[in-house]
């Protein structure tokens, strides 16, 4: 008896094991009865419109490796610009796949090791740069002028990633980061939108003192640093930045010392929330939303999030302090990119994939993926967008609009420009001070070292 | 037993174990200490690099942060966890109305996948607005409402505690496996020889469990030093990096700073450790067994 | 004098039986209360009580999640791998506690070999395998998390069957000798029976144990029609947002299933497990 049952459940598992392994060969999009139905009724349409394209008999495949698990809940705007993608071009049919960043992060170097890349791959920019360095990128200098993608955007949005001057990655959402603040807490303590450091200290303190927390943060999300960024960006980082690489100059310098002595000010004059230490990035942005907070350092993809909060038409927006010690100009903010969307060196191959691709990046810069972007998902798109915005209905979308558009300067964010070792080091550095762990000096001696490792 | 000891028969009985596990387990240790002595980061090519990961370690800061909070969850929980739940399987041990109730509550927490015991635990641990402090303030104890996470010391002992309560459940049911192997003669042959409770438990209870024991010790010890989930939710291995254990250490190492080989370093010495403490503790045990044991 | 000590000590009994178990089961009612309130109050006011009982966070996660396809996927994982390895496992340990070898370095180098699996922490492992699962073509498909979920879960089964089967009586196997019976037989209706409460105990922590795995699941499963429940947390984080109210929700739906099916089983299983205890 008991053998049989053995020799079944085996040839069951055999079974399963065949079935599973053949359906792992078809590739399930992450929206599939939707687009099937909408894929099988356009295609009815084509043979009557008769579009003419290259290779338009051909059907093409191309595989995108997303960084969020619910594409249709957190990257909205790629889910409907991927399904109107479709039903432009029936004949390429787009397979979209996503993980939580960190898991899909962990999974693209897995893949880029053994040669399984998807075809367009979203990345953040330090590791987009060392793939490109490895080889398993496409550089798409060429390409993009061919195609004129380069004219839509805002900017300081193109050369979003390169390497040795030649382009890899097209910007996947706009990085513009400052500090957002609640007018009505503002108002309720007298204190008004700061500009210089000076002024900035004392709304700090000046709220301290009410017993309202200035700025909620939360240490568990090391990356939540940018505003500090932009602060590090006042004291000549990106002027300095190839002679730290070289080793010319060191971390510790004056300039960037003067910055975490800023950074520790807050610090000690009571800035930060007191359980930072404990509270991730999410949930600091709860305190502030809460209007338990005054100001909250964060960036254009919390839009959405803050209009639909509670406190929406009271949320404004500043650049952050500027510094009378600082160093190169000051009115410079960072209006770059974030992640950055690259090709696989594997698929830029095969040039009818390869053209499929560019169609859709023109499709997604160009004027319909923009007014997707900014229109029916309420994003800040990165190319150049001249639609109205109702600035009633969507304060904070339009108060960021104008902003990006203003006359200060647009830099990088410093992470980007880093390797994630170093990268995370400085984050790590800039938290220290704050958390009371750091002094200045042993901040810059922190990232010193570990710069100082891939010199 | 020399009759079906035959070649075929072990080969049969071993093979198909030993397979999945030398290519599934074994091969990617080999395969993990080779990148040990290499440079790799994750991406691209590697170079050797011999032991230079192995000494740089030593003079890591933070990995010799994470080495002793690791040593310290060690040692409040190995006794807590051994003791209490050696406790709590003699009390289910016996039959009384709502055994079964209290053996589920008992072994809940060890259901629950780490990551949510750590949302959940994070909630009740946070200094300000979490349950415990909040408790122990309204009832006027405020001086004792501590740092349990995020300060600079105490999340040692905050996550021996909350592992504790995550794994007391299982190593009672291991117990409590082991306690129901002895046959009821023997208590029974005890009591009318006139044991009390307490000669009971220590004479024929505990040395009947060795095996037992043993199991739980090295459970227990290698649990340990693989404690990741429970620390990344707390407070991420902060802060900056103050309440980091070898292996959420490791992990921000591999997968945050793309430092791969070196990663691998201390995943070995991890490895190492772990299995020099636990074969350690199994060869004394065995040799006390040896010596004084009646089987 | 004896009555009243018994009576006494029954209610101490009884205190510190109920203590322990209301103490540990707290951080799960308070879970339970997170689950009726909106991120914001989590947050803001984590002890107020929700007036109403706010069913969004449940709404949310049932929008989100395919629970039935999520529950369906991870029970077929678990019934195939725990199969599995609690079957070769015990093979394995059958071989090393009970069988003769020429010489008795070589089951005990075996066993501790198998045990060294305990020690290793899984993250070591993910690279290794995934190019292996790569190059074999199983990268995707459920059988590339059973055979990596089998290797893993060998070494725990391998300490506790080894040290159960040591403490098994020869006498019982020596015995059926005389009946003539072969092997297979010999571990199906002696060996087996008698072991029934180390099965059930490997089998539900090997059960427990892929429930929850995450590292594995996470790295080798591309497909989320293919998800299992331990990677639901994923589904409610976006790169800027975490919805810990949903996440909470989510996971009371999935836990409170798996606490009736323990409930369900442990009961079942104490039968066989007075059963077995006792000695022929």
């Amino acid at each position: 008896m008991k053998k049989k049952v053995m020799v079944f459940l085996l040839t069951a598992t055999m079974l399963a094991s065949v079935l599973a392994g053949c359906s792992s060969g078809e590739k399930d999009s992450g929206d599939t009865n939707k687009t099937d139905t909408e894929q099988r009724d356009t295609q009815k349409d084509t043979e009557d419109k008769e579009e003419v394209s290259k290779g338009e008999q051909e059907e093409v495949v191309i595989t995108i490796g997303e960084h969020v698990a619910n594409i249709e809940q957190q990257s909205p705007h790629v889910a409907l610009i991927v399904e109107k993608f479709q039903e432009t071009y029936p004949n390429i049919k787009i397979d979209i796949n996503g993980a939580e960043v960190e898991e899909h992060l962990t999974k693209m170097k897995l893949a880029a090791q053994n040669d399984n890349l998807p075809d367009i791959i979203w990345l953040e920019q330090p590791i987009a740069k060392e793939m490109a360095a490895a080889g398993y990128l496409y550089d798409m200098t060429d390409a993009l002028n061919e195609y004129g993608i380069n004219n839509y955007f805002l900017p300081g949005l193109v050369n979003s990633c390169t390497v040795d001057g030649k382009d890899y990655g097209l910007p996947s959402e706009i990085m513009m980061v400052g500090f957002f603040y609640n007018k009505s807490v503002f108002e309720e303590n007298n204190v008004e939108v700061p500009t210089t450091f000076e002024e900035f200290m004392s709304v700090i303190e000046t709220l301290k003192g009410n017993g309202a927390t200035p700025i909620a943060i939360g240490a568990k999300s090391n990356f939540s640093v940018w505003a500090f960024q932009s602060m590090l960006t006042r004291y000549g980082f990106f002027e300095k930045l190839d002679g730290l690489e070289s080793g010319e100059i060191s971390w510790v310098n004056d300039d960037f010392i003067k910055f975490f002595e800023k950074v520790e000010q807050m610090a000690q004059a009571g800035a930060f929330s007191e359980n930072a230490a404990t509270i991730d990035y999410f949930e600091a942005k709860e305190i502030f939303l809460g209007g338990n907070a005054a100001m909250f350092n964060s960036g254009a993809w919390d839009i959405a999030a803050f209009e639909e909060s509670d406190i929406a038409d009271q949320i404004g927006f500043f650049w952050g302090p500027t510094f009378t010690d600082g160093a190169g100009t000051q009115e410079q903010a960072i209006k770059t990119s974030g992640g950055v969307y690259t090709i696989s060196q594997k698929a830029s191959e095969d040039p009818v994939k390869l053209d499929a691709i560019m169609k859709f990046f023109e499709f997604y810069y160009g004027e319909t993926g923009t007014k997707i972007i900014a229109e029916d998902t309420k994003g800040l798109p990165t190319t150049s967008y001249d639609g109205a915005v109702d600035a009633q209905k969507n304060p904070v979308f339009s108060e960021m609009l104008i902003r990006l558009n203003d006359d200060w300067a647009s830099v990088k964010e410093p992470f980007s420009s880093l390797t994630t070792n170093v990268g995370n080091t400085l984050f790590d550095a800039i938290f220290g001070v704050i958390n009371g762990i750091y002094s200045p000096e042993e901040a810059c001696q922190v990232v010193e070292d570990a710069m100082a490792l891939e010199r | 037993m020399n009759w079906f000891s035959t070649k075929k028969a072990k080969a049969v009985f071993l093979t198909p174990a030993l397979l999945i596990y030398g290519i599934f387990l074994i091969f990617p240790i080999v395969v993990a200490a080779y990148y040990s002595f290499t440079d790799f980061s994750g991406i691209g090519k590697e170079n050797l690099v011999g032991l230079e990961n192995y000494t740089r370690m030593f003079g890591d800061r933070l990995f010799l942060i994470s080495l002793k909070n690791t040593a310290l969850v060690l040692l409040c929980s190995f006794f807590m966890i051994l003791i209490f739940s050696f406790f709590v399987a003699y009390l289910l041990n016996k039959s009384f109305v709502g055994n079964s109730v209290s053996k589920a509550m008992i072994f809940s927490p060890y259901v629950i996948a780490p990551i949510i015991v750590g949302i959940i635990w994070g909630f009740i641990l946070n200094p300000q607005f979490g349950l415990l402090n909040t408790i122990l303030r309204s009832i006027g104890f405020d001086n004792l409402a501590w740092e349990w996470i995020g300060g600079k010391s105490l999340t040692p002992v905050a996550i021996a505690i909350v592992f504790t309560w995550q794994v007391l459940g299982f190593h009672a049911t291991i117990f409590l496996a082991g306690m129901k192997t002895i046959s009821s003669d023997i208590y029974e042959a005890a009591s009318i020889d006139g044991a009390n409770r307490r000669q009971t438990i220590f004479l024929i209870t505990i040395p009947l469990l060795k095996e037992t024991i043993i199991m739980n010790v090295v459970l227990i010890i290698t649990g340990v030093f693989k404690i990741y989930e429970l620390v990344y939710q707390l407070t991420g291995g902060g802060p900056n990096h103050l309440s980091e254990v070898l292996i959420s250490y490791m992990y921000y190492t591999v997968f945050t700073s793309s430092r791969y080989g070196y990663g691998m370093a201390i995943a070995v010495f991890v490895l190492i450790l772990s299995i020099v403490f636990s074969f350690s503790y199994i060869q004394i045990s065995n040799k006390r067994n040896k010596r004084g044991a009646v089987s | 004098m004896n009555q009243k000590k018994s009576t006494l000590g029954k209610i101490v009994f009884y205190f510190i039986i109920i203590s322990i178990s209301v103490i540990i089961v707290i951080p799960f009612l308070w879970m339970i209360l997170l689950s009726f309130k909106t991120n914001n109050e989590i947050i803001n006011s984590p002890l107020s009580i929700p007036e109403l009982l706010n069913p969004e966070n449940y709404k949310k996660a049932l929008n989100t999640l395919d629970l039935l396809q999520m529950y369906g996927n991870t029970l077929f994982l678990v019934v195939i791998a725990v199969f599995f390895s609690t079957a070769f496992t015990f093979m394995s340990s059958f071989a090393i506690a009970k069988m003769s070898f020429k010489n008795n370095a070589i089951p005990n180098g075996i066993y501790l070999f198998l045990l060294l699996g305990l020690a290793v922490p899984v993250y070591i492992l993910l690279f290794p395998i995934y190019r292996i699962n790569l190059k074999s073509g199983i990268l995707g498909s459920y059988l590339g998390l059973i055979l990596p979920y089998i290797a893993v879960n060998i070494s725990f089964n391998t300490l506790l069957f080894v040290g159960f089967l040591k403490d098994f009586p020869s006498e019982l196997i020596e015995a059926p000798i005389m009946d003539g019976i072969n092997l297979i037989q010999l571990c199906t209706r002696v060996v087996i029976p008698v072991m029934k409460p180390t099965f059930v105990t490997v089998i539900l922590f090997n059960a427990i144990y892929i429930f929850n795995e995450f590292p594995f699941a996470s790295t080798f499963l591309n497909d989320t029609n293919k998800y299992t429940l331990s990677l639901m947390a994923s589904m409610f984080k976006g790169q800027y947002s975490m919805d810990y109210g949903a996440i909470i929700a989510a996971s009371i739906m999935i836990i409170i299933p798996e606490l009736v099916f323990y409930a369900f089983f442990q009961k079942y299983i104490i039968s066989g497990m007075t059963e077995g205890a006792i000695k022929g």
